[in-house]
């Protein structure tokens, strides 16, 4: 089955505050952090209006009347408001390190366990790299824009205010001059970060593009060299380097822009200050302290509204990674168990293993159809009764169903019509986990985890001893090859079982599968990648573990199900044909013409090839 | 070793050299007017708004003199003073806005050219490396040089090579105007910067060691989502969802420890940076009015002296980061020259091109990967021309390795193997891979669409073309069924394909070529054995003159070769026809044997035969 697997696109402009509003929620627990981060940044703003104050109390009492009556004062406060920044810059940095580093964990411990209870639709259409990145990157940028804007925040309010209360207290027609700067800047900086924004998106979506040239160019160089494909290769990526850089200078040159024009308008209020303030000073109406007061209030003011400016500019271009975030914490899994089942079974992660019958291993299709999500029915009007420890064999060409059929067993995906039975009873009436715990299930391309063998093949069952995990290995022939490795049984597979050959995996997981001591067993073409001697010496391995288990084996080469107690020759999503290896030979049907078909007789093959 | 780093960078900026050295003429105007600039406000308020002479440095002699005629000049019309003060003040502004533009301008361009350059010749150099060195190479790690490292260099072109320079220079700018003003005062200025860059570098390298440890916890977390996330099919057969449950949030909770010991790490940093440079202001502060009443400093330069404090302080504070990231920038150079400096294959650039349809022989072909374990020992193998062989053996037997030698994209290490009777040592390499088409093991398609993919060899190709080679490889039925057909788009951001379709993609791809010489190494294990046939079919039917080599472990698809050879330990074990090879009776009847199942069941077998 080949599904399309798109990554959504997030066409995200707008901040949507209701996003940014649930990733909030997320804080509800941390909120003295953010109170701690508003109220620090606040009083950092009110120490800066202080500053300024202070330095008018210099000139105007100190430095004006040559005298230093009261200095001792002054050099107080001074050193006390620089202390108290650093105080107050302790206090933020660590309420935001606290409240990023919690929701962060928070949010992806929330997101992984909700991720342990979706189904297999979900993870059919969504790749396991996107959904990293989302466990990972985009947690990370979310939580980070939102949890370093509260001190932003608290400052630039309190600084805004409390320098415009502080003017117009003092002079209100020196204050009036500098305001009308302000909604001047105000709008030249959101002009500008509209600009940058967009300049600097482009240079990410060229430098992934850039990334993923480098990728293509590394991953696929042996490919590359088979076809000889290096010079076109190599013009590609220049284009891209070229418009990389091209747009680089773009942002470069925007950005560059920002500051001076802004401190231009910035200069000209000042200058307009210093003139009318001058004047003032002349007839002596205003002192110089005051004056030089204003010019460093004009020179300052600039910063909060840059810092608001870039906040926004910040949770503009997180938006779409917080929306991936939010999507993956608001989907809803296709099976869930419901409320009454939970409560006498337990959940995904905590059973009631004392209410949980003991499984036999009946299993029945009951009219079953199924479709996977906007595809064409798989199964239709389905019926099969499997008695507990039987061997079923299912055969037929790839798309006809037979992976199906298993996974509906599994209850990794529900009918949408139909029901199925297991010992009798309807698989919807008892949680996923008790029939799960159940299973055996061996894949083509086995998925070990990273760790030891032994610790591996105990996955099957947590609780599992030593000797056990070995008698395990045994059973299915793997103890030899184990054994012959350098540290045995502690030997580290690696990521994803890098480390071992699929023969050595796949032998891994049938030891980890029968440990379990499953009811009911599943192998889908778990031996296909296996060369045929070594085939023969598992299949041996595995009529011994079958016995006793109702079984289900989905395999191409046919050598591997000749001993089931009863093949299923699936198409369509039908049974065409059933009855064990003798019958269905003896019957000449679709089996026989698909058995003899691999071993044809050698002129025909050739006249073939003459074609 | 950071010398040869530092000359190697310097090397890749040949050309844009100028650029810096404009950049940096620039960058000391703009310093020298961050330092005169408060001087207007100084003058203002000493001479203008007060009856104080004019005391400025020389430098800005010329200004007072010459705009505001003296002192005389200045008392002479206050107001006229007053109002070409302000607008000086606004000119400067505008001087200095100019000259940061154009710094940063220029100073991009030459790193921005830098990095393009090395982007490419490292794009361009990987791909001409050795098979073997791209067989053996850590991909993760090669990414990671071309991108994180890469990205880390030009950080340090851009940012912390020029605030290196930029400090240097604002000390010698800001010492040269501070100490014409008021001397002691400008030790006072400066004497807490030592501890100021030291406060910083203690605390940067004590954080960029949490940074080490907390980039580990964060891998393990990401390996063990990476792992259920591959993994959800078997953690949800076997019912593990609380044991995954357990194992993330136990990863989750290291992790979420480090980064808050880190946020701490920072929040020391930062409040004792506040404090040491809250000190600095405060000695300037409080000196600078003590001096002010004493008389010998004015009113106007101890505005200024305290506007040059914080000039100072910035830069400074953000000193020990840069020195620190100095360090690991130019590991991340020396990791970019290390694959920069492997050598390139050799490309036989002026080689022969002899027609490759001819015999194939190989003679006494011994060849080791790196000098290690023998892979084939005296190795003779004759392919007619024309014809088509299948190779049977067992995995590590060679049979790959023999294929990939006749691409050359691996030398032997004694023999020789002749294409026609030309020794292909002496042959193009680009003409004899463009020559011979082979299909590998586990092939890689291109994030491109699905046509450009089977075309990837041409820029530009007629669609019929690729629709007949997509007909061939038994994919254009599979094709046509997508939503976007041949436009589909191959990997992550788009379809992903089943391993058969990859496969047969690849086939595709190759057959395109019409090549002389066409190899398929193992490249129908994924398809069913119907379609196994009928690409066969196909393919028979259009090579003419083609020699044609399978790979294979089915029996069905290795008997109807002219030719079969079946390997074993790195050398030719047996050889001969479908019949021939079955009445020797060795391991190509064995698995025969195996396959057919005629030793377990002779009478349905001999059934059938009749």
């Amino acid at each position: 089955m080949s599904s399309a697997i798109k990554e959504k696109e997030y066409q995200g402009q707008k901040i949507n505050f209701g996003t940014w509003r649930k990733i909030l929620s997320y804080a509800g627990r941390k909120k003295k952090y953010i109170y701690t981060a508003l109220i620090c940044g606040a009083l950092t703003g009110i120490l800066d209006l202080f500053t300024s104050l202070l330095s008018r109390w210099a000139i105007d009492d100190f430095i004006s009347k040559s005298s230093l009556g009261g200095f001792s004062w002054f050099i107080f406060a001074y050193l006390a408001v620089q202390t108290l920044f650093a105080v107050f810059t302790w206090f933020f940095s660590r309420a935001c390190g606290n409240l990023e580093a919690n929701m962060t964990a928070d949010i992806r411990e929330e997101a992984f366990s909700k991720l342990q209870t979706l189904s297999f639709s979900y993870f059919d259409r969504t790749s396991v790299g996107h959904l990293l990145a989302r466990m990972t990157t985009d947690v990370s940028r979310t939580v980070e824009t939102i949890s370093w804007c509260f001190i932003d925040l608290g400052w630039g309010v309190m600084a805004i205010i409390a320098s415009i209360v502080g003017m117009l207290i003092i002079e209100w027609k020196l204050a009036l001059i500098l305001l009308a700067a302000l909604p001047l800047l105000v709008l030249i900086s959101i002009a500008f970060q509209k600009r940058i924004l967009r300049f600097q998106r482009e240079t990410r979506r060229l430098n992934s593009m850039i990334t993923s040239s480098f990728n293509e160019g590394i991953m696929g160089a042996r490919t590359t060299k088979t076809l000889v494909r290096e010079k076109l290769n190599d013009r590609e990526f220049f284009v891209t380097a070229s418009d990389m850089r091209s747009a680089s200078m773009r942002a470069v040159a925007i950005s560059a822009l920002y500051m001076p024009v802004a401190s231009m308008v910035i200069s000209i209020a000042v200058g307009a200050v210093l003139v009318g303030g001058g004047y003032n000073v002349m007839d002596g109406l205003l002192t110089i302290g005051t004056l030089n007061f204003f010019i460093n209030i004009g020179n300052m003011m600039f910063e909060p509204i840059r810092n608001f400016t870039r906040i926004f500019a910040d949770f503009q271009s997180s938006q779409a990674a917080a929306e991936r975030v939010i999507d993956v914490l608001m989907e809803e899994p296709e099976i869930v168990d419901g409320d009454d089942i939970v409560k006498k079974y337990g959940d995904m992660f905590d059973a009631n293993r004392e209410n949980w019958e003991p499984i036999r291993g009946d299993v029945e299709f009951k009219n079953v159809s199924f479709w996977y999500k906007d595809g064409e029915k798989v199964l239709k009007n389905f019926n099969l009764t499997v008695k507990a420890g039987e061997n079923i064999a299912l055969v037929g060409e790839t798309g006809s169903g037979k992976s199906t059929i298993v996974n509906l067993v599994c209850r990794f995906y529900e009918p949408q019509e139909g029901e199925i039975l297991i010992d009798g009873k309807d698989i919807r009436s008892r949680s996923q986990l008790w029939l799960q715990s159940s299973l055996g299930y061996v894949l083509q391309s086995p998925h070990l985890f990273s760790g030891s063998i032994m610790e591996n093949i105990r996955y099957g069952r947590l609780n599992a001893t030593d000797e056990e995990v070995i008698a395990a290995a045994e059973m299915v022939g793997a103890d030899a090859f184990i054994r012959a490795l350098e540290k045995g049984y502690d030997t580290e597979v690696g990521e994803g079982g890098g480390l071992l050959s699929t023969g050595q995996k796949q032998l891994i997981s049938f030891a980890r599968a029968i440990i379990a001591d499953p009811k009911i067993f599943v192998l889908d073409e778990a031996t296909s990648s296996i060369d045929t001697e070594s085939e023969v010496k598992i299949q041996k391995a595995s009529e011994a573990l079958l016995h006793g288990r109702t079984s289900f084996i989905i395999a191409h080469r046919l050598s591997t199900i000749r001993n089931a107690d009863r093949i299923l020759v699936i198409d369509k999503g039908e049974i065409l044909e059933q009855g064990s290896h003798t019958e269905l030979m003896k019957k000449r049907g679709y089996y026989y013409e698909l058995y003899t078909n691999q071993f044809k007789n050698d002129r025909e093959l050739e006249s073939l090839a003459a074609l | 070793m950071n010398r040869m780093r530092l000359k190697a960078l310097w090397g890749y900026m040949k050309g844009f050299r100028w650029m810096l050295v404009v950049g940096l003429v620039l960058m000391a105007g703009e310093l020298f007017l961050s330092f005169i600039s408060p001087l207007v406000l100084s003058v203002t308020i000493d001479t203008v708004l007060d009856d104080n002479p004019v005391n400025v440095p020389v430098y800005f002699r010329w200004f007072v003199d010459g705009i505001l005629g003296g002192d005389t000049g200045i008392r002479a019309n206050v107001e006229r003073s007053l109002w070409i003060m302000a607008i000086a003040m606004i000119v400067f502004r505008l001087l200095s806005g100019a000259l940061t533009f154009s710094r940063s301008y220029v100073n991009s361009m030459a790193s921005e050219k830098t990095v393009e350059r090395v982007r490419d010749r490292f794009y361009a150099h990987v791909q001409r490396l050795p098979f073997q060195y791209h067989v053996g190479a850590q991909t993760g790690d090669l990414i990671q040089r071309a991108t994180n490292d890469m990205e880390t260099m030009r950080r340090f072109i851009t940012g912390t090579m020029l605030e290196f320079v930029r400090t240097i220079l604002l000390f010698v700018v800001g010492i040269f105007v501070m100490a014409g003003m008021h001397v002691p005062l400008t030790l006072i200025t400066l004497s807490l910067a030592p501890f100021l860059v030291l406060v910083s570098l203690i605390f940067f390298n004590r954080i960029q060691k949490l940074f080490l440890v907390l980039e580990q916890e964060e891998g393990q977390m990401y390996t063990v989502v990476q792992e259920n996330l591959t993994g959800m099919r078997v953690v949800r057969a076997f019912g593990r969802e609380r044991f995954e449950l357990d194992k993330f949030t136990d990863t989750n909770s290291r992790l979420r420890e480090k980064t808050v010991k880190l946020n701490y790490a920072f929040a020391n940093l930062w409040s004792a940076l506040d404090l040491v440079s809250g000190l600095q202001i405060s000695l300037v502060a409080i000196f600078g009015i003590i001096y002010t009443v004493n008389g010998s400093l004015s009113l106007g330069e101890y505005t200024a002296f305290l506007s040059y404090v914080y000039t100072f302080i910035w830069p400074l504070r953000g000193f020990g980061r840069v020195l620190s990231d100095f360090g690991r920038s130019l590991i991340a150079v020396g990791r970019i020259q290390e694959v920069l400096g492997e050598q390139e294959e050799d490309p036989v650039a002026d080689g022969e091109m002899p027609p490759l349809s001819g015999d194939i022989d190989f003679k006494n072909v011994n060849f080791s990967y790196d000098k290690g374990q023998s892979v084939l020992h005296d190795l003779n193998m004759h392919i007619a021309g024309g014809s088509t062989v299948a190779i049977l053996g067992g995995t590590g037997s060679g049979k790959s390795t023999v294929v990939q030698l006749l691409q050359r994209l691996y030398d032997i290490d004694s023999g020789e193997i002749t294409i026609g009777g030309v020794d292909i040592t002496g042959i193009s390499k680009d003409y004899l891979r463009d020559h011979i088409g082979i299909v590998l093991q586990e092939p890689f398609l291109y994030s491109k669409t699905i046509f450009d993919n089977i075309g990837i060899k041409y820029e530009q190709l007629d669609s019929e073309r690729v629709y007949e080679a997509a007909r061939v490889a038994a994919i254009h039925d599979d094709i046509e069924s997508f939503e976007n057909g041949y436009d589909t788009v191959v990997g992550e951001r788009g379809v992903t394909l089943s391993g058969g379709q990859k496969q047969r993609v690849a086939i595709a791809r190759a057959l395109i070529g019409d090549s002389d010489i066409l190899i398929f190494d193992d490249s129908l294990s994924a398809v069913d054995a119907k379609t196994d046939a009928q690409i066969r079919g196909a393919l028979a039917s259009r090579r003419k003159g083609t020699t044609t080599i399978i790979i294979s472990h089915r029996i069905t698809t290795l008997m109807e070769a002219d030719h079969i050879f079946v390997m074993k330990d790195g050398a030719i074990a047996e050889e001969g026809t479908h019949e021939e090879l079955l009445a020797l009776g060795g391991i190509y009847r064995r698995t025969y044997d195996i396959q057919s199942l005629t030793a377990e069941e002779p009478e349905i077998e001999r059934g059938d035969r009749q």
